[in-house]
């Protein structure tokens, strides 16, 4: 290149591997690194440092899936009175403050919502089989699920609205291997959120419903989502973003 | 968020019920979340104001020590270059406070300089400087320590 790059700083260098220079700078910058081998090198430690953490911290994050002891061990100071606040938080939060405001009109059902609505009815009402790995073996889950859905998995933690994992369970789809999880309330209540790959990248929710369960549904770069259960709505938009919140997106420009 | 917790208390366990403590204060204030401010910024930001609120009553009870109830992020040895990976971590959670947390929002949370700068509440330029800084103690450390890490794509 013969622009002769002048006047790189630290600045931009720094900037350069986190890609965040206007492209014009980032021409200049790669002219002068392709006439600084010394700069060149350190440019390229920095972004295979930036490569394996972010393969580190997936690895953490894949691996150590929330721990498993039963809710009252572990938060003992969390008063009843709580639970209150979060059902206030539930119905205030059901009509209020949204910024993503889920499009309640009735959609035609997608492909994903059809077998989330399948896969849901076929098992809640298992007694004996309702999930292939259950919650005590949580790790191996998340392990499980990594490997097969090609995807870092931390099983989403639903304690703080009272649901209690049962576990969950590898299904086919027409595309790519599907997943299932399944959790509980207090009185037996069951809800599952089905997840594969193949989405929109549609961020904001929508319902669906059956005569007898709802469904709202969602995406991000990568992976399309539908939680469903017979609850009132307002109740299971609140646990969809509680479970956006905590779906890392696998897709996301790191 | 799991990341962002390890990130913060360098512990698993402890990050496991930041992150818990986070979601229960995300449920009671969600109402008071305010338009145009995403949503990840705004757990982050509760994440960090949490984990300075408990560190601080911790320093002030001096009940337990931290050093001791440490459980520092390690990836198991299933995984495919689990020793340089876990040489890494150990390097970055040595790292000063403040340009850990910079750096891995930038680098793993993929959070751009601005993003990072209103989740933390510095200028953009002191986002940039901790980075800078972290990036060069850990190619330092890199440097020391060959053999270099292979290529993990």
């Amino acid at each position: 290149m013969t622009s002769a790059p002048k006047d790189i700083r630290e600045e931009d260098l720094v900037a350069y591997v986190d890609d965040a220079l206007p492209p014009d700078r980032r021409k200049q910058v790669e002219a002068y690194l392709n006439d600084t081998p010394e700069a060149a090198r350190r440019v390229e430690a920095d972004m295979a440092i930036a490569r394996d953490l972010r393969h580190a911290f997936a690895g953490l994050v894949a691996d150590h899936p929330m721990a498993t002891l039963p809710v009252a061990e572990r938060r003992r100071h969390m008063p009843l009175a709580w639970v209150a606040s979060v059902a206030m938080a539930l119905m205030i939060g059901g009509t209020a403050g949204w910024v993503l405001r889920p499009d309640t009109a009735p959609q035609p059902m997608s492909g994903l919502v059809a077998e989330a609505f399948a896969a849901h009815r076929t098992f809640v009402v298992e007694v004996a089989h309702p999930v292939e790995v259950g919650a005590e073996n949580k790790g191996h889950l998340a392990t499980w699920l990594t490997n097969r859905l090609d995807r870092p998995f931390a099983i989403p933690d639903l304690r703080v609205v009272g649901l209690s994992l049962v576990g969950g369970r590898l299904l086919p789809s027409p595309t790519e291997p599907a997943a299932q999880l399944m959790y509980e309330d207090g009185n037996g209540q069951r809800l599952t959120l089905y997840l594969r790959r193949g989405s929109e990248g549609d961020p904001s929710f929508r319902f669906a419903e059956t005569a007898t369960e709802q469904a709202f549904y969602w995406s991000d770069t990568e992976f399309a989502y539908a939680l469903t259960g017979a609850l009132p709505r307002a109740r299971l938009l609140e646990i969809a973003h509680l479970l956006q919140a905590q779906f890392e997106d696998p897709g996301a420009p790191t | 968020m799991k990341r962002y917790a390890i990130t913060l208390t360098r512990d698993v366990h402890t990050a496991d019920d930041l992150v818990q403590d986070c979601m229960e204060r995300a449920l009671r204030k969600w109402t008071l979340r305010r338009a145009g401010v995403p949503l990840r910024a705004w757990l982050f930001t509760m994440m960090r104001n949490l984990h300075v609120d408990g560190w601080r009553q911790a320093k002030r009870r001096q009940t337990e020590s931290l050093e001791t109830m440490t459980s520092p992020p390690a990836i198991p040895p299933t995984q495919e270059n689990h020793v340089e990976l876990n040489r890494l971590l150990a390097r970055v959670m040595s790292l000063p406070d403040d340009q850990r947390v910079a750096l891995i929002l930038v680098s793993v949370e993929g959070f751009t300089y601005r993003e990072a700068a209103q989740t933390l509440g510095v200028p953009e330029g002191t986002i940039l400087s901790r980075v800078s800084r972290a990036r060069a103690a850990l190619r330092g450390a890199t440097a020391e320590t060959a053999p270099r890490l292979r290529s993990v794509t």
